[in-house]
């Protein structure tokens, strides 16, 4: 287990938990990012945000609150 | 066939106090980026603009369709996700929503992300409304090997299902014609989400209990009457934003204690809403499996992608974007100057002539120095906004803006705000009126109002001159030096505002970014100048009687006085001048700005600063009694000591957002805030002063 904001780009993971403010909990589930669900890390550089693609949406999504996601990781560094 | 009515930007408040009067027929709903308006260009007849930026619509948009002899009105909702809780600018299109004033949904979902976009489409189902789905991006969905077997998703949902391309003219015809016919036989679609809802022991126990407390308040009054009890329920199960700001106090504490109990003796770790939520996307798993058709597997890399890995990298994605907001400002610069130096001569010649003409000196000089001089000087601001917002749209209409939100949220976080905050700040520099009207585009209100607050304190263009002037006047030998420390100053103003106002008055929950990033496209040139010209129509509507109003104030107090009217010679002859309400204004207030070594002339030069800054240069050239700028210089120079003069400097830098920006602080988050940016404003101008006059003499 390990927090989306440290897996490396071109990364699957399996998400397991999201933590966070109530607010941003819901909001990424309306946008599909809920338990179980697979995605993909395309960016991932320093302090910046972290890009994902979810169900054929990239998503960005703020560093704090990628601290709060927890994720698996399904294949390290996925040939893209 | 061709609608002609052009569609009109509704304001929201216009909207919510005048419901009746803006119902409309049909309402298009979807998430942001799917497309919607384009389809809403074609149904009404006026190219507008799709939005790539999520957000960046907050007001609803409304418009006329006709089809042979009938007529419908269509109105274009900002994209949303769900119900559920929302940001205050996605409380509206919900609360058009459940309130119900419409005939019929037209739900856009994009065909590539169709999981998602089912989300809300189930909700939609169960506002027991006659409704049409339209999946976009066939084109998209053919590149990517996938397609939707339509006859069974209508079996489904029982609702027409039309795959179109939203750019395709046959396609959106064959929409138009679905949308009459169904106006005409309005049918219930089938709301699976509930009865499969109510199939589970955790919704079954929370849903009859919310009921049971709904009914035993008698809630809901009249305009929520027509929804079902079971949707209600279900709504504010997912703490829907707008639903509960309804409920009374009691109401609230009674569902919330149902909540609470339905989640501990289900043992739902994450809430019911989330459980809510995860529960639908169940249901829609189960659903695409059986409509949705997998040919082959995507080619992975598109244009877009390849693009994106310069304008997303750390390094090269900054320098780019720096080498796209300089072309910009020069282009908005240099571009505009000779329109706007032509309007201004037009209007100058035009008071001339018309001083000239009219006999009577008091309504020649009206005329001439309030009405012309003020509505003139709007109009000179239209050629820089007007490719200000040709720029703004480009970068928002290519998706351009997300991904300038990525490279730069890691430097804005520092500050409390978000990457979203970047662009607004950076066009303060040309002018404040455009910062403030593209924070548009910031979602968070907390934040939106953090950014507009901080804009007055970037130097703009406006304020450029000025400085030229005064730096030279009081520092000759280091006139560049000094320009320079009062733009670096301005922009550690800027900064220091907003992480003061983060951590104090705007202080909210940390704004986590979340947004999605669009495809990169080509926008169409019709849409760039279509919504380039709504924005244009907003600025010279709203702004204009402000404006324009604010000069002719200014015209008057100068032209009259104790002694009554002065003659509009008091607009050219200091000696006169001295005479007036102005100038007495400018005495009284005198002993608030002595301690920093100024003169009457300076100060009612800072009055007149108020409507625009550069007109603190002519103003104090009247007064001085002189005209042309060398002169102007050695009298600055002889009678304020440089220390004073450079107070005065940071002074102007800070003392109060020029009328136009205050117009537009006004309009876009309220008179409360645009009181207090002048108040700030004010404050951190008179302290900064005193503080280089009282260091500046310990030398």
């Amino acid at each position: 287990m390990s927090v989306l904001a440290e897996i490396k780009p071109r990364s699957q993971v399996l998400i397991n938990e999201i933590n966070g403010d109530s607010f941003s909990k819901r909001r990424l589930a309306q946008m599909g990012m809920r338990k179980n669900k697979t995605l993909v890390v395309l960016e991932n550089v320093g302090k910046g945000p972290i890009l994902v693609e979810i169900d054929h949406s990239k998503l960005v999504i703020g560093r704090k609150l990628a601290e709060k996601i927890i994720v698996r990781q399904v294949t390290p560094n996925k040939a893209r | 066939m061709a609608c002609n009515l052009r569609p009109t930007i509704l304001d929201k408040k216009e909207l919510t106090s005048k419901t009746n009067a803006y119902r409309s027929d049909v309402l298009l709903v979807g998430n942001p980026n799917v497309g919607k308006t384009a389809i809403f260009n074609f149904l009404t007849g006026a190219s507008q603009k799709v939005a790539n930026f999520p957000g960046i619509t907050v007001s609803g948009k409304i418009g006329e369709c006709r089809l042979n002899s009938f007529s419908a009105t269509v109105m274009d909702l900002p994209g949303i996700y769900g119900f559920g809780p929302a940001s205050p600018e996605e409380i509206f299109p919900r609360e058009i929503l459940v309130k119900g004033q419409y005939e019929i949904i037209v739900n856009v979902v994009d065909g590539t992300k169709l999981e998602r976009s089912l989300f809300l489409t189930h909700q939609l189902l169960t506002l027991n409304k006659s409704m049409i789905l339209v999946v976009t991006f066939s084109d998209k969905m053919t590149e990517q090997g996938i397609s939707i077997d339509i006859k069974k998703m209508e079996e489904l949902l029982g609702v027409p299902v039309l795959v179109i391309n939203s750019f395709n003219k046959s396609d959106l015809t064959q929409l138009k014609n679905t949308i009459f016919s169904r106006l005409e036989q309005p049918r219930l679609p089938r709301p699976i989400l509930l009865p499969q809802l109510k199939k589970t022991k955790v919704f079954e126990k929370a849903e009859a209990e919310i009921k049971n407390i709904l009914n035993l308040h008698s809630f809901p009054e009249n305009d929520l009457a027509h929804l079902t009890k079971e949707t209600l329920a279900y709504f504010i199960a997912l703490r829907d934003d707008y639903l509960w700001k309804r409920l009374s106090t009691d109401l609230r504490d009674s569902i919330e204690r149902i909540i609470k109990n339905t989640e501990h003796e289900f043992d739902l770790k994450n809430g019911l809403d989330i459980w809510l939520i995860e529960k639908e996307y169940e249901i829609i798993e189960q659903m695409q499996k059986q409509v949705l058709i997998r040919r082959s597997k995507a080619g992975q890399h598109s244009i877009s992608e390849k693009i994106d890995r310069i304008l997303l990298h750390p390094v090269w994605g900054i320098i780019i974007f720096i080498t796209i907001m300089w072309l910009m400002f020069q282009t908005i610069f240099v571009v505009s100057q000779p329109g706007s130096d032509l309007l201004d001569l037009l209007f100058h010649n035009l008071a001339k002539e018309v001083k000239n003409t009219i006999p009577s000196p008091v309504i020649a000089s009206f005329l001439a120095d309030g009405i012309i001089d003020g509505v003139g000087f709007v109009l000179i601001f239209v050629p820089q906004i007007a490719l200000l917002f040709i720029g703004l749209t480009l970068m928002e209409q290519s998706g351009y803006l997300a991904r300038v939100v990525f490279i730069t949220d890691r430097f804005m976080s520092k500050l409390g705000l978000s990457g979203k905050s970047i662009a607004p700040l950076i066009l303060g520099f040309g002018c404040n009126v455009s910062g403030v009207l593209s924070t548009k585009s910031i979602s968070d209100r907390k934040e939106r109002i953090t950014t507009i607050l901080a804009n007055p304190f970037i130097p703009c263009s406006a304020r450029f001159p000025v400085f030229v002037m005064l730096s030279a006047s009081f520092f000759p030998k280091h006139a560049g030096s000094i320009l320079t420390l009062v733009y670096f100053a301005g922009i550690t103003m800027a900064v220091l505002v907003s992480w003061i106002l983060r951590n104090t008055l705007t202080r909210g929950e940390e704004t986590s970014l979340l947004l999605e990033m669009p495809d990169l496209s080509v926008p169409s040139l019709r849409t760039i100048f279509y919504q380039t010209y709504l924005y244009l129509r907003e600025f010279v509507e709203h702004a204009a009687s402000w404006i324009a109003g604010g000069v002719i104030g200014i015209w008057i107090l100068s032209v009259t006085g104790p002694k009554g009217f002065l003659g509009p010679d008091a607009m050219n002859d200091a000696g006169i001048m001295q005479e007036s309400w102005i100038f007495l204004l400018g005495k009284l207030l005198l002993p608030i700005f002595s301690p920093l070594g100024w003169n009457t002339e300076l100060v009612v030069a800072l009055l007149f600063g108020f409507v625009a800054k550069e007109i603190v240069i002519s103003t104090l050239g009247l007064l001085y009694g002189i005209k042309g700028e060398e002169t102007l210089l050695g009298a600055l120079g002889n009678s304020v000591d440089p220390i004073s003069g450079l107070a005065y400097m940071f002074f102007i830098l800070m003392y109060t957002p020029c009328i136009a920006t205050l117009v537009a602080i006004k309009n876009e988050i309220g008179t409360k805030w645009a009181v207090f940016s002048v108040m700030i404003g004010l404050l951190a101008g008179w302290l900064v002063a005193f503080v280089i006059v009282y260091v500046g003499g310990l030398f």
